[in-house]
């Protein structure tokens, strides 16, 4: 007589050494990733690497779809703007003929600015001198 | 009544130190009665060992979530079973998990050693128990192999303890029928 595990596993027992090299696999897996991490931890880039990947691959599809989203802020933006021609106004350096031509034409301003300022004084309105009053001559005389 | 598990003092602790000779001794005390549950689940060789492998690599990944070191053991049978689970449901094979609606009887008769099976029985026990809907053979296999309580069971298949009775109980009645046919 035997109980319901002892034939459920004896009848299984063939299984045995396809299931020592699974453990033994996994037993491998187990101490090659410790391994991995052990040196992640020393390396300060691949812990950055690490914590990136943390904080980006669990909600990569929210990223994505915040990317789009400032990507078409972006071309809206620039897309409705005009953009103003630049217009580059670049005088041409005066040379010595010019500035000779330019000598008597700059004499006769300032010959026309001093002739003006005479002519303004000659415009401006004439004040009449303050005459005494009658009466405060009249009070004066009684003093 | 303690589980098989319960009785034996296993190196969970070292294994959270990443000692890889404890791992060793934990898949080892394991591997027979896990391959066991999973392959009267799936009933495929290469499919059971690829989930017990699957189920080993999970339990070293999250140890860190299994609170109470002494329920190790049922903590890997959950795996495993959350594992049957995920290729049933690849295999569209949902419709076999289907809930009893009868109600659970208040207490199990007999506990799993107290079903012993004569020799020329055994090949009848075991055709009886592919028979058995998924549900009712899960329950049963665990309170069989690892000699798990009604509240482990519940945790690893992840029922209520009254859904564990109802399935073990309607179980074992069919494999009563090995006497009733034997008498």
């Amino acid at each position: 007589m035997k109980t319901p595990r002892e034939i459920l596993l004896a009848r299984h027992r063939g299984a045995e050494p396809a299931l020592d090299a699974v453990r033994k696999d996994a037993v491998k897996a187990i101490a090659d990733n410790r391994g991995v991490a052990a040196r992640v931890k020393t390396n300060p880039a691949s812990s950055l690497w690490m914590v990136c990947r943390e904080l980006f691959v669990p909600a990569r599809g929210i990223w994505a779809g915040l990317a789009v989203c400032w990507a078409l802020i972006f071309v809206l933006h620039f897309a409705g703007r005009e953009t103003p021609a630049v217009v580059v106004n670049v005088s041409p350096q005066p040379t010595p003929e010019m500035l000779a031509a330019l000598r008597p034409q700059q004499q006769l301003f300032v010959e026309l600015l001093s002739g003006d300022t005479k002519q303004n004084d000659a415009d401006q309105p004439r004040r009449s001198r303050p005459q005494p009053h009658s009466e405060i001559r009249g009070w004066s005389a009684l003093a | 009544m303690l589980g098989v598990a319960e009785i034996e003092q296993l190196p969970v602790a070292q294994a959270r130190g990443g000692d890889a000779a404890a791992w060793d001794t934990l898949f080892h005390r394991y591997q027979l009665p896990l391959y066991v549950y999973v392959f009267e689940l799936v009933r495929d060789e290469q499919t059971s060992l690829d989930l017990v492998q699957e189920a080993f690599i999970n339990a070293a990944r999250h140890l860190g979530s299994l609170r109470d070191d002494t329920k190790f053991g049922s903590w890997l049978f959950g795996i495993a079973h959350q594992k049957c689970i995920q290729r049933w449901r690849k295999q569209a094979r949902e419709e076999m998990l289907r809930e009893e609606v009868a109600g659970a009887p208040a207490e199990l008769e007999a506990g799993p050693d107290d079903l012993l099976i004569r020799e020329e029985q055994e090949a009848e026990f075991m055709n009886l128990l592919n028979q058995l809907p998924p549900p009712q053979r899960s329950v049963l296999l665990l309170h069989f192999v690892e000699e798990f309580s009604l509240e482990e069971i519940a945790g690893i298949t992840g029922v209520s303890i009254g859904t564990v009775k109802s399935r073990l109980h309607y179980a074992k009645k069919t494999l009563r029928r090995i006497y009733e046919n034997a008498a």
